[in-house]
């Protein structure tokens, strides 16, 4: 697709309600992107598709090929464990949050399951769009990968610190 | 019987029937692939030209004006040369099909059945080639209505890809996505990288068969280039028509030369082509591709040799996605099953909860 121009510009101003204008403006301050330039941040989110979920919908299931992250613009997520007779919260989110970003990274498959708990608006950004960015875009997917890499680290700093502490 | 089983033998089933229908309506089906290619193609281009800050009108013209000069080019280096090369050798056919004849007749005396198989290759080659005559009316109305599909693809294929993504449930949407994804991106793979193996082989051959004086290298080359399709096959084959046209015009001698040609272009290619750019994308059994080989060319005749392959690579890409959609499918239901069973399992308990305060 020739992409671009004022047109292409207006139909999506004319489109977009306000609310996912302001949304899309809010992402700027979601921990994932902080530290990209708005021009940055717009040429991301040309890749990522915006998509929205009711109550009782699941994003993703356990054991699924995944290749997706997640960021949560309005809304709340349980990610869920579950089994034939045991079903688990293991983390609860809202907005602002990502989920689903191991499989940016690592080729498994899902290991938990996502829930919608309240009607959301999700922002996901698939591997195939991301690894356009990286090709096209090097710079850009670097600093994002950047991002991606100390989150990783500090979440892996804080159950580190858990683990510890459940062990004294 | 299973559900899985079922749902994964009508999919088999639907895969085989729109296998049928794209086969049987082949001018559509080739409109539509080169309506893709020449999409995917003027993509690329427009995503270069929009890191470089170039958009809308100007990135159109841009486009426009290179695909103009590439058209230019291709005519003036390749198709020109290509032609003229043809009626050269459509000129001294004649002549080179006499002394054939001739060969023929020589070795038909001690061996009869070579008569019978010359006989019998005669008329499957008239035969394809009246064929060819009859296409040359649906290929031309293709050349006219391939850019223009392209062209709306370029305009609205974004907002197609979208209401097709919006269309699919919530609960199935990263699934179906990731294994469309997988799917598209292991076919553009295979086929961009069978494309590049089968243009550096043309580029070898031609060269080669320039440097030892073989008449018409371009157009041998260019056999030899699409004739790669055809793993494993494509060398042999390639070897018939090169080895025939170096006896007749240059005896025994060029012949030996012709195969040193070959058998270098092979060596290039399987050291270095085949390792860098197919091998991962062409992960086939030898004795199923010799299969698939006969049954496409007894099927379809000589453009089956050359479509077979890539064909059946493709349809083990869909089957392999949809297997791996249904398992997801599976999945989900069972995960969805034990929700509800966990959901009527609390109502019950607090039904109790509220019997058992009461009394």
């Amino acid at each position: 697709m020739v992409t671009g121009g004022i047109m292409q510009e207006l139909f999506e101003y004319i489109f977009d309600t306000p609310d996912v204008r302001k949304l899309k403006g809010e992402l700027k301050d979601s921990i994932l992107f902080q530290g990209l330039s708005q021009k940055e941040l717009d040429r991301v989110l040309s890749y990522a598709q915006l998509r929205s979920f009711k109550k009782g919908d699941h994003v993703f299931f356990e054991g699924d090929p995944g290749s997706a992250i997640y960021i949560i613009l309005k809304g709340n997520i349980d990610i869920v464990k579950q089994n034939a007779t045991k079903r688990v919260v293991l983390t609860q989110l809202s907005k602002g949050m990502f989920f689903g970003e191991l499989a940016l990274v690592h080729e498994i498959p899902r290991t938990a399951t996502a829930c919608v708990e309240e009607e959301s608006l999700l922002l996901c950004l698939f591997k195939h769009d991301l690894d356009q960015i990286v090709k096209h875009y090097p710079r850009l997917a670097n600093k994002v990968f950047v991002i991606l890499s100390k989150i990783l680290a500090q979440r892996l700093l804080d159950m580190n610190k858990r683990a510890l502490e459940k062990a004294k | 019987m299973k559900r899985f089983n079922v749902l994964f033998v009508t999919g088999l089933v639907f895969l085989a029937l729109a296998g049928f229908l794209l086969y049987k309506f082949w001018v559509i089906t080739l409109n539509i692939v080169g309506g893709f290619l020449i999409y995917s193609l003027v993509s690329q281009c427009a995503a270069v030209l929009e890191r470089k800050e170039i958009k809308g009108i100007r990135a159109k013209a841009a486009i426009g004006l290179f695909f103009l000069a590439l058209a230019v080019a291709g005519a003036l280096f390749i198709v020109l040369p290509f032609v003229e090369q043809v009626q050269t050798f459509a000129g001294q056919f004649p002549v080179l099909f006499e002394q054939f004849k001739e060969k023929i007749a020589e070795l038909g005396s001690s061996a009869p059945f070579v008569t019978q198989l010359y006989e019998s290759l005669r008329e499957r080659l008239l035969k394809s080639f009246s064929g060819l005559f009859e296409l040359s009316g649906p290929i031309i109305t293709s050349m006219v209505t391939i850019p223009i599909i392209a062209v709306i693809l370029l305009e609205s294929g974004k907002k197609i890809k979208q209401k097709v993504f919006e269309a699919i449930p919530n609960d199935y949407f990263e699934v179906s996505v990731t294994i469309v994804h997988d799917s598209i991106g292991q076919v553009q793979n295979f086929l961009v990288a069978k494309s590049l193996e089968s243009l550096a082989l043309t580029i070898i051959y031609a060269v080669g068969f320039w440097v030892i004086g073989l008449p018409q290298p371009l157009v041998f080359g260019l056999v030899g280039g699409v004739l790669n399709i055809v793993p494993y096959l494509g060398p042999l084959l390639t070897l018939v028509p090169v080895g025939l046209a170096a006896v007749l015009s240059g005896g025994w001698s060029l012949f030996g030369l012709a195969l040193i040609v070959l058998l270098f272009a092979r060596l290039l290619d399987d050291a270095f082509l085949q390792t860098w750019l197919v091998s991962r994308f062409v992960a086939i059994h030898p004795l199923v591709v010799v299969l698939v080989t006969l049954i496409a060319g007894e099927v379809l005749g000589p453009i089956g040799l050359v479509v077979g392959i890539p064909v059946f690579v493709v349809a083990k890409i869909l089957v392999m996605g949809m297997y791996t959609y249904l398992r997801a499918l599976e999945r989900h239901e069972l995960y969805l099953a034990q929700e509800k069973g966990k959901q009527q399992n609390d109502a019950n308990q607090k039904h109790h909860q509220v019997k058992a305060d009461v009394f």
